[in-house]
């Protein structure tokens, strides 16, 4: 035995020189090292990391407020609940095609269903239509004769077509003619009104009013010069004529003229604003804004050169209010209730129209091959399409965000904004994305809150029950098993219907819930601990019980504590969600996943992604927190690291 | 084994006294009158005080509480306000769809479950280990009702005219009907779905089966897959893991070392020797998943359009029915702290160590 | 007498009652400890033996008012500690110190060597820092640890110096007497030695009394001034160590003695078989406790309690079979 040869300090030295040779090491630290060891924790904290970020930068990363309903969405070409598109996969932007088709022959005219969701083109005797949404060619409809005009009826179901010697009325449905009416003299035009229960072809100097019940002319109008414009009023009770220097307005049951607009010039345009309360028109060098119900002059404006195409580019509901009328290269902008020159459009060539988005956020000027969109609010150029053929057909979709442009024998949708809702717009006109990125901090704080509450007060009673143990832990723990007799959930139901719905009650409810559990499980660490040596040893050295609960018992009995918590976050932010779904929690428009979730349900098989993507945040939040917790488990009970 | 059922059965009492109370205390914890929440606010006094007289509501809060027991004791647990009806006759009357849910929620979750997580334990640590591992971690961390969604969606819509299409909604497909057992059997017996051979034909697969309407039983069972699916994925996964762990930790001991070193086939070994014994806190899951089975109905029956007990305390939550979320909670309750007497028993009846305790 | 006595036992019982059904009705009564007398004298070291399961243990916890007594008195410096108030009681505290059988347990895992050490001096009123700070360097290179070990962790130590933190943190309050439960059975042989001298120093050093509780004769008899022998809740025999270890008088101290293993294998020696096991504390047996397993039982022995008969030099035993005079009854040894 060499080592007796040796004085037992020196053999103390050696092994104790050891130890220090070491850095420190904390029991924390090395549960941390033992956690990070394992891939799924690692992963569980990254996520977390990840959702944390998000969470505190939420304000930078959403690309809108979270609550704010989307006034201008239809403009983008985005419409309600409309699937989203992620930038990975390629949105189309600005000038980006939506639509593209190309008809057999050169297309006099093209236009689009009331609807938006077919598009039809005109050329020769043929009604060529599309499906909008898959670019499908859906059918060709046939006339005996050149097709002059058509009409979409307001229900998508109809056609309306003129030839030569024929009114023709196709079924879309059906495929087919419905019907063929005889063409009263020479009229080359046909609209319908509002509510497709009537409709007028017209001339140079006839307009005829047709019904639909008995498909005959209803009354005719006569007028003394050549038809500059003819337009129906918004309920179709009122047709509009604008001939030589005046603009005359019709009663469609009489055919009488109701109201005479005198101007000084030949009349070179008119129009109706959207909600037929007012019209503009323009002769000679001056622009003229009447009141459609008083036809009084509300407003006159001079300008230097003759003036054409008056256009509305108004929006009541935000309190827009703008006339537009072109002169030569240039397009402008007036308020019509200051008259005020807002915007001057240099588009460079003769324009031949130019128009507004339904929501008067944009407009777009057009000339023979060149077609330019502005934006209405500050007048900037955003893009401009220039075409080998000549410009047949330009309009606004109906609910915005792309202008249906047709040239030679192509159709066309052109994109008109870059925005993107990368999650889609849910049924209130909201951003998915900024909620679903706003709902990570409301998810996070609901679990962390509420497993917070119930781990202290849970510790506190448990740790007391286990460590007074005799009656107070009898009674105690007698209350909690009683709480643990509920699934977690319907006693949640049950507390909240008590409190009344809203998320700090569904909050409170968790929380009490999920106190017997810590309580069990720091009654039972506690349990454990009290009776090891070191306890033994601080009540040796006469230390206070108080102290000997805090600073020694709790701490060692953390661990499983620690473990349960973790897991309990995840289940936390489930129940809370499984609330918000049953209305009990979050309250709209609170952008709250399970609320969100709930408000959406409906809408499954129409938009699911506005189902998918704040249930895959919950998956994801709550396995992040599972991962975490398993991975902390094994890293505190050695025991299993095999 | 009789003494330690009776001792759990009395060990039992005070809880279910304390559930009692808890449900008692949700009604009078409402807030406002309870005369005028239920009249509304225009009742007068007199009206409130017959009203309160007729409930016992002026009688000292612990005659309340008795009255409460005693009632509950007869099958009383009270009147919904909305449908004017017993509430015990609408559970009945729906019990047989979530039953139905159940069973075959179950089914699903114990047996795909109890073989994927013996495959994980046999392969321990290699890929399939950790993908099915991956996959029950994912499975609990599912909102129940997002899954039900995304499942209606994909079997309904996505897969609509192949042959994977499953429906998405309903019991049975419109204009399918299956024959009520005690009709097919000519019993003369009345079919009122509170009788029961009216529960019984009410729960249609079972009926089907009674009466070989195999074409019914099909299209009622392919109405169960999605929303069985649904609420079994997290017993499942909870099965699983709970399988995988307690087969792992059976595997290390002694015994099975023996077994092995006797030359029996490491399968034979799993299954027969290491199973078998890693099945008992297994029994316990399982019961306990009953719980978060009933919670997941009450999630999952509105999103597949089923009317079972969970659709009834869903409409009762949104309709503010107090009377129904008690009683069903009282009930709910009361049959998990049953469930839970039933698995203490059965892990008795396995292991007679715990008999003696 | 009670002069050099540090502490005087009489009649100790510590009793357990088990409690069992809802009702919580007293099951059983384990009679860990049921009788014990015992005096401790100043500045010796006396070792209490016997079988695991035998009380030995709990007198020491019991000494300390670590476990209540059932019944009986401790006297310590003369006052009846079991009489005293919490707040009574912690003075003296700081003079009764406990060393604990397993280095691992006893101390936090959570708290620095520092802090485990100066637990005790924070305790006990030195709330300085600095103050408290030397007093742990002091106790901790007494054992002969240093200074930078005090921010180490326990997990951080071997067994061995783990036993020597926990023989520093009894010594910091300065305490005059200790119990050490079994320091060295949870440790390696090689590390034995080292923990047993050091203990043996320090108790010259700084005049302190030792109760040593340990199973293993062979450490009791290197280090002990006196031996107690106990067998299920009861002394059996104390003597000066020569006396007991040249003259067992007690058939089970005979049985312990013989079981000693002697380094010269030529020397042969019959070993006492001892038939059977132990009986449970929960139903000792009448009479004499160890009449069960005693290779010379009489029949009063399964009648009557023996009790502790003085046979002179000092030498007190238990045993029917045995007279008061000093030189009647002679074994080999």
């Amino acid at each position: 035995m060499e080592s007796t040869d040796q004085s037992p300090e020196v053999q103390l030295a050696a092994a104790d020189a050891t130890v220090i040779s070491r850095p420190p090491k904390s029991l924390w630290r090395e549960t941390l090292e033992r956690l990070l060891r394992k891939p799924s924790a690692v992963v569980g904290l990254v996520i977390l990391g990840t959702l944390l970020f998000i969470a505190i930068f939420a304000p930078v990363l959403a690309t809108h407020d979270p609550l704010q309903v989307l006034l201008d969405v239809p403009e983008e070409g985005v419409g309600k609940r409309d699937k989203p598109c992620i930038h990975l996969f390629g949105c189309p932007g600005a000038g980006d095609s939506l639509f593209d088709a190309t008809a057999a022959s050169d297309i006099q005219m093209a236009a689009l269903s009331a609807t938006n969701s077919l598009i039809s083109a005109t050329s020769g005797n043929t009604i060529t239509i599309w499906n909008r949404g898959s670019g499908k060619k859906l059918m060709d409809l046939q006339a005996d004769q050149p097709i002059f005009a058509i009409d979409w009826s307001p229900n998508d179901q109809k056609i309306l077509g003129i030839t030569e010697d024929e009114v023709i009325v196709w079924d879309v449905n059906r495929r087919q003619i419905d019907r063929t009416l005889e063409n009263p003299g020479g009229a080359t035009l046909v609209k319908w009104n509002a509510d497709g229960t009537r409709f007028l072809t017209a001339s140079d100097r006839r307009v005829d009013l047709w019904d639909t019940l008995s498909w005959g002319v209803v009354s005719t109008i006569e007028l003394e010069s050549d038809l500059t414009e003819v337009a129906w009023n918004g309920n179709g009770t009122l047709v509009m004529t604008a001939a030589g220097r005046q603009v005359q307005l019709w009663n469609v049951f009489t055919g009488t003229a109701v109201t005479t607009l005198e101007h000084e010039n030949p009349v070179t345009s008119a129009r109706f604003n959207r909600g037929s309360t007012r019209i503009v028109t323009t002769a000679g060098t001056t622009l003229h804004v009447w009141n459609a119900a008083s036809f009084a002059e509300e407003r006159v404006i001079e300008y230097d050169q003759p003036l054409d195409n008056a256009a509305w580019s108004d929006d009541l509901s935000r309190g827009v209010e703008r006339v537009m009328a072109t002169s030569g290269n240039t397009g402008l902008m007036w308020s019509s209730r200051s008259g005020e020159l807002l915007h001057e459009f240099d588009h460079g060539a003769p324009i031949e129209q130019i128009a507004s988005s339904p929501l008067a956020t944009r407009i777009f000027t057009k000339s023979e091959q060149l077609l330019r969109v502005w934006d209405a609010t500050n007048g900037e150029h955003i893009l401009s399409q220039e075409t080998d053929g000549v410009l047949t057909s330009t309009a606004w979709q109906t609910n915005g965000g792309g202008i249906l442009v047709a040239d030679g024998d192509a159709v066309n949708i052109l994109k008109t904004s870059d925005r993107q809702y990368i999650m889609g717009i849910d049924g209130n006109v909201r951003d998915q994305f900024s909620r679903v990125i706003y709902g990570t901090r409301l998810s996070l704080l609901v679990g962390l809150t509420t497993v917070t509450l119930a781990v202290i007060v849970g510790t506190i009673s448990g740790a007391i029950a286990g460590f007074l143990g005799g009656w107070v832990d009898n009674v105690i723990m007698r209350i909690m098993d009683v709480m643990l007799a509920f699934p977690s959930l319907i006693l949640a139901i049950a507390v909240v219907t008590v409190l009344g719905p809203g998320l700090i009650n569904a909050l409170t409810a968790i929380s009490i819930v999920f106190i017997p559990a810590y309580a069990r499980v720091a009654r039972s660490g506690v349990l454990s601990v009290k009776e090891e040596d070191f306890v033994t040893a601080d009540r040796a050295l006469g230390v206070s019980q108080v102290r000997i609960l805090f600073r020694r018992v709790l701490p060692n009995a953390m661990a499983p504590l620690i473990v349960q918590a973790t897991l309990g976050i995840g289940t936390a932010i489930l129940d809370a969600a499984a609330l918000s779904f049953l209305g009990l929690g979050a309250q709209p428009p609170t952008p709250e996943w399970g609320a969100m979730l709930g408000a959406e349900r409906n809408q499954v098989f129409t938009a699911p992604h506005l189902v998918f993507y704040p249930g895959i945040a919950i998956m994801i939040t709550v396995l992040a927190f599972n991962l975490l917790g398993d991975g902390l488990r094994d890293a505190l009970d050695p025991r299993l690291d095999r | 084994m009789a003494s330690y059922l009776a001792r759990r059965l009395t060990l039992a009492i005070p809880v279910l006294l304390g559930i009692l109370f808890v449900t008692f205390s949700l009604t009078r914890l409402l807030p406002g009158d309870p005369c005028r929440s239920a009249l509304g606010e225009k009742a007068t006094d007199e009206i409130c005080d017959a009203f309160n007289d007729r409930y016992g509501l002026n009688d000292p809060i612990y005659e309340q509480f008795r009255i409460y027991i005693s009632d509950v004791l007869h099958g009383n647990l009270g009147e919904s306000l909305k449908f004017g009806r017993p509430v015990t006759e609408l559970m009945v009357e729906r019990l047989p769809v979530t039953l139905e849910l159940s069973f075959f929620a179950m089914l699903f979750a114990v047996t795909v479950g109890i073989p994927l997580g013996v495959i994980s334990a046999y392969y321990h640590n290699s890929s399939i280990d950790v993908g099915t591992m991956i996959w029950a971690n994912i499975g609990v961390s599912m909102p129940v009702f997002w899954l039900g969604l995304m499942l209606s969606y994909v079997f309904g819509v996505v897969l609509k005219d192949t042959p994977f299409w499953l429906p998405p909604t309903g019991r049975l497909t419109a204009g399918q009907s299956i024959e009520p057992f005690y009709v097919a059997w000519g019993l003369n017996v009345d079919g009122d779905a509170l009788t029961l051979p009216g529960f019984i034909a009410n729960i249609n697969t079972l009926n089907a089966l009674l009466v070989r309407d195999w074409d019914g039983f099909v299209d009622a069972f392919k109405h169960m897959v999605l929303p069985a699916i649904a609420v079994g994925t997290i017993p499942l996964s909870i099965i699983a893991r709970m399988t995988r762990s307690s087969l792992l930790e059976v595997l290390g001991l002694n015994y099975i070392r023996t077994a092995r070193a006797k030359g029996v086939r490491e399968m034979g070994v799993v299954v027969k020797h290491g199973l078998r014994n890693a099945l008992l806190p297994v029994v316990t899951i399982i019961g306990l998943s009953l719980g978060s089975l009933l919670s997941g109905a009450v999630l999952t029956e509105t999103v597949f359009g089923l009317s079972g007990v969970g659709r009834i305390l869903y409409d009762s939550i949104t309709g503010r029915d107090y009377t129904v979320v008690q009683a069903f909670t009282l009930i709910i309750a009361v049959f998990f702290v049953f469930i839970n007497l039933i698995v203490d028993a059965l892990y008795a009846y396995l292991d007679p160590r715990i008999r003696l305790e | 007498m009670t002069e050099e006595n540090l502490l005087e036992i009489r009649d100790l019982k510590v009793h357990f009652e088990i409690k069992s059904g809802i009702l919580k009705r007293t099951a059983g009564v384990v009679k860990a400890v049921d009788g014990v007398d015992l005096d401790i004298r100043r500045g010796e070291i006396l070792g209490l033996v016997g079988e695991s399961g035998c009380g030995k243990t709990t007198v020491g916890r019991a000494i300390l008012r670590l476990v209540e007594a059932t019944s009986g008195s401790v006297k310590f410096k003369g006052r009846d500690i079991f009489k005293l108030s919490s707040t009574e009681m912690k003075p003296l505290r700081r003079e009764m110190q406990l060393v604990f059988q397993d280095p691992y347990s006893s101390l936090d895992p959570r708290s620095k060597v520092g802090d485990i050490v100066g637990e005790g001096l924070r305790v006990h009123g030195v709330t300085d820092r600095k103050e408290r700070y030397r007093r742990v360097l002091e106790a901790l290179e007494m054992v002969g640890l240093q200074e930078p070990h005090m921010r180490r962790f326990p997990h951080e130590f071997s067994g061995g110096q783990r036993q020597r933190i926990g023989i520093a943190r009894a010594l910091v309050v300065k305490p005059s007497f200790i119990v050490c439960d079994e320091p060295v059975s949870a440790l390696d042989v090689s590390i034995q030695s080292q923990v047993l001298n050091l203990l043996k120093d320090l108790q010259q050093e700084l005049d302190l009394t030792l109760l040593f509780i340990a199973h293993d004769m062979s450490v009791v008899e290197h280090l002990c001034n006196r031996v107690a022998v106990m067998y299920l809740g009861k002394i059996v025999e104390v003597a000066e160590r020569e006396e007991l270890f040249g003259n067992p008088q007690h058939p089970y101290t005979q049985a312990l003695m013989s079981a000693i293993p002697i380094a010269d294998p030529k020397v042969k020696r019959e070993r006492i078989i001892l038939p059977g096991d132990p009986p449970s504390p929960l139903r000792p047996p009448p009479g004499c406790r160890f009449h069960t397993r005693c290779p010379e039982a009489i029949d009063i022995c399964s009648q009557e309690i023996p009790q502790q008969i003085d046979l002179g030099r000092q030498h007190l035993c238990a045993c029917h079979l045995r007279q008061p005079e000093p030189d009647a009854v002679q074994q080999p040894a």
